[in-house]
């Protein structure tokens, strides 16, 4: 038996913060409930109801939001015996992934590749789905960390192919089991060999073995790489993103390159937090070193990795002509662009992840509802059929360069943001760092790839704008719902350039900034709330903790 | 050696020689027999570790169930066996490569790892222990796997279902 940390809140209590994961339950068999009752010309409006569920979910993860701040990313974990932990990091995902499943649900209602077909599991397992990412981004041992990891997977292999009668669907769903598969064995074995190693699935206990069997702790997390960077669609793991978002339907499609994808690096993140300092303590592997010219350490496979998907991703996005297909590859650059925190490696950057994941959220979501809308009118997902769009409807096309200048990262968009406040974050440890170039040398490699990426992202603004309109948009025109949302996607990537000081601070807040900070929108005199405090009281502040991990700089 | 060293070994080339077989048999039907000693033998694994409900677990489900479904549904969806199910090898060479680079590593990681001695245990059953755990330490995941074995079941009815567009 492993030793049993006895925890002080009542178990119900503990529940209560667990709440929006609970309401997702409760939506999902109200959702199959009513698929039951539905007609099928009717079963569509299943999507009402998981969105109403997840309202109740996102207003409760709100209000978790504010009885959570202020509590340490890397933290104690304090929940259910370790598995979860509730801090304002699992919320700030927690918020991202139900705000996502709900633009999906809106998308899905309005796509045409879905209509005519019976909805009620699509969006059931929509929402197991996102349950799933919502206890990826709070898990704190390993054994439910690999959990939500399949339950998000397994829902996503069947909506991939959710279009049967498709022969790409078919083949989309089919390549992300293999894969899902392989990876996840892959990731499993590393976990088979922690646990060998600390007796515990703990993440603590990692943090342990750490400091005793260096080697062993990075090989076992390159192994844990595999299943995160399956998620994230990393470079040696990428293969399934092209053909499954091809072969996806466009509103799966955004849900995997935004949820799945951030649901990802949420776990890392929580995974890696404890290791900030700790990437160089153990002068093992001598010759890899020599070879490398750098110790080998975890900074320096995220490195390689990093540099391997940002450029992989834009070098082959160069040559696509489907749209689909290019924002699958825009989205494996992207993830590139995001890992180049974890070579960093300190709090400033994984802030900085996390304000790009958002502005990532807005632009890859807007793009993949233009792509959504075009498909309704013309049925092609060819970006040579774009031909002309300009001069169909303006306003959309304008929302659409922003969206793609932001992919880019160019400076009248927050796309610019995002990426000035990575790079700055890996620039600024390379300073304080003894081998500075090792740093400098991932910004430049990636700033070279931002170069490659303009040329295909221009390509389709030139499509869209230097050409006369093709036969396909021959009587085509977006109506104002369409407008409205594209003008929602667009509004705040101008905003966010001019003004990112709100947006920060949410992010500082997500990775526990000091609890003055917190803004009170609900009066904390909840029952929850008091009994957290009361024990703190007389506790102290470790009170619901199980392992005393000693000092996180973060 | 003691007659626990003797069985554990013959159980080892037990499992090796029928993963062996699982892998390179050309024939599907042969490849699955030869998991069945695979799977067997690992609960005779179990058995030695300990692990009594592990074991028995093992051996109702996977060689049970999980495997003899797998024969059933080999018998029943093909006719000509030799035609249709055959499973080949591409790009060998790398994959031989890789093989063998993994397996060094782990090799090299297995002696080089410092390994906790774990008491040695008494031969008590696991299975009160296992249930209590279940519903305090574990209880997220456990009531967690329901929803997980929820969303295999929708998936798998809806695609097995026959397609309704017309």
């Amino acid at each position: 038996m492993t030793a049993a940390p006895q925890s002080i809140m009542p178990l119900l209590t503990q529940m209560t913060f667990i709440v929006p994961e609970l309401m997702l339950a409760v939506a999902i068999v109200v959702v199959i409930a009513c698929d039951m009752f539905l007609p099928r010309e009717k079963s569509w409006q299943c999507g009402w109801v998981a969105l109403a569920g997840l309202g109740i979910a996102a207003m409760d993860a709100v209000y978790l939001w504010n009885v959570t701040s202020g509590r340490m990313l890397g933290g104690p974990a304090r929940l259910f015996w370790g598995m979860v932990s509730a801090d304002n990091f699992a919320m700030f995902f927690k918020l991202m992934f139900l705000a996502g499943a709900g633009v999906t649900i809106l998308l899905s209602l309005r796509s045409a590749e879905l209509t005519r077909m019976r909805s009620g599991e699509y969006y059931a397992l929509l929402l197991t789905a996102t349950m799933a990412s919502c206890f990826m981004a709070s898990s704190s041992n390993m054994l439910m960390l690999y959990l939500a990891l399949e339950t998000l997977s397994l829902p996503s292999y069947v909506l991939a192919g959710y279009r049967k009668s498709d022969r790409q669907a078919a083949e989309a769903s089919l390549k992300y089991i293999l894969f899902g598969a392989v990876s996840s064995g892959v990731m499993l074995y590393g976990l088979s060999l922690l646990y060998g190693l600390a007796g515990s699935l703990d993440y603590a206990a990692i943090t342990r073995i750490a400091t005793v069997n260096y080697p062993v702790f990075i090989v076992t997390m390159i192994f844990l790489i595999a299943g995160f960077g399956f998620k994230m669609s990393a470079a040696p793991f990428h293969f399934w993103a092209p053909d499954v978002y091809e072969g996806a339907p466009t509103p799966i499609t955004a849900y995997l390159s935004v949820v799945s994808k951030m649901a990802g690096f949420a776990a890392i993140m929580r995974l890696l937090a404890p290791y900030f300092s700790m990437t160089t303590i153990a002068p093992y592997f001598d010759a890899a070193r020599g070879m490398l010219g750098r110790q080998f350490d975890l900074t320096s496979i995220f490195w390689l990795l990093a540099v391997l998907t940002m450029t992989l991703g834009n070098f082959t996005a160069l040559r696509q002509t489907n749209i689909k297909r290019l924002l699958a590859y825009s989205s494996i650059a992207h993830a590139g662009y995001m890992l180049t925190a974890f070579v960093a490696h300190n709090k400033d950057a994984f802030s900085a992840v996390m304000f790009y994941l958002i502005i990532y959220f807005i632009m890859n979501f807007g793009m993949f509802a233009a792509v959504t809308f075009i498909y309704n009118r013309t049925g092609s997902f060819q970006i040579s059929d774009w031909r002309g769009l300009f001069y169909r409807s303006p306003i959309v096309v304008v929302c659409m360069g922003i969206l793609l200048v932001s992919l880019i990262g160019l400076p009248p968009t927050a796309g610019f943001v995002g990426k000035w406040k990575l790079f700055v974050a890996v620039v600024e440890e390379g300073q304080r760092s003894a081998s500075p170039w090792f740093f400098y040398s991932l910004v430049l490699i990636a700033l070279a790839n931002s170069v490659v990426s303009l040329y295909y992202y221009v390509g389709i603004i030139k499509q869209m704008c230097f050409y006369e309109p093709g036969e396909k948009l021959a009587n085509f025109r977006f109506n104002t719902t369409q407008k409205l949302a594209m003008l929602c996607f667009a509004a705040p990537i101008i905003a966010l350039q001019i003004n990112w000081q709100p947006l920060s601070r949410f992010v500082e807040r997500g990775m526990g900034a000091a609890r003055q900070a917190v803004i009170m929108i609900i009066p904390m005199t909840t029952h929850q709330n008091q009994t957290l405090r009361a024990a703190e009281k007389t506790h102290g502040p470790q009170a619901f903790d199980i392992r005393h991990t000693g000092d996180h700089p973060c | 050696m003691s007659p626990q060293t003797v069985i554990f070994y013959c159980l080892a080339v037990i499992i090796i020689l029928s993963a062996v077989i699982a892998t390179f048999a050309r024939n599907i039907v042969n490849a699955a027999y030869g998991l069945f000693f695979t799977l067997l033998a690992l609960g005779g694994v179990y058995v030695l570790l300990r692990a009594d409900f592990l074991a028995v677990t093992q051996i109702v489900i996977y060689v049970g169930g999980i495997l003899v479904l797998l024969l059933f549904g080999i018998l029943l969806t093909n006719r000509r066996l030799e035609d249709l199910i055959i499973s080949g090898q591409r790009s060998s060479l790398l994959g031989v490569v890789m093989g063998c680079v993994i397996f060094a590593v782990l090799l090299a990681i297995i002696f080089y790892a410092r390994w906790p001695q774990s008491e040695n245990a008494q031969l008590e059953g696991t299975t009160a222990p296992l249930g209590y755990l279940l519903l305090q330490n574990f209880l997220l995941p456990f009531e967690f796997s329901s929803i997980t074995l929820l969303a295999a079941l929708l998936g798998a009815s809806y695609l097995v279902r026959p397609s309704e567009r017309d």
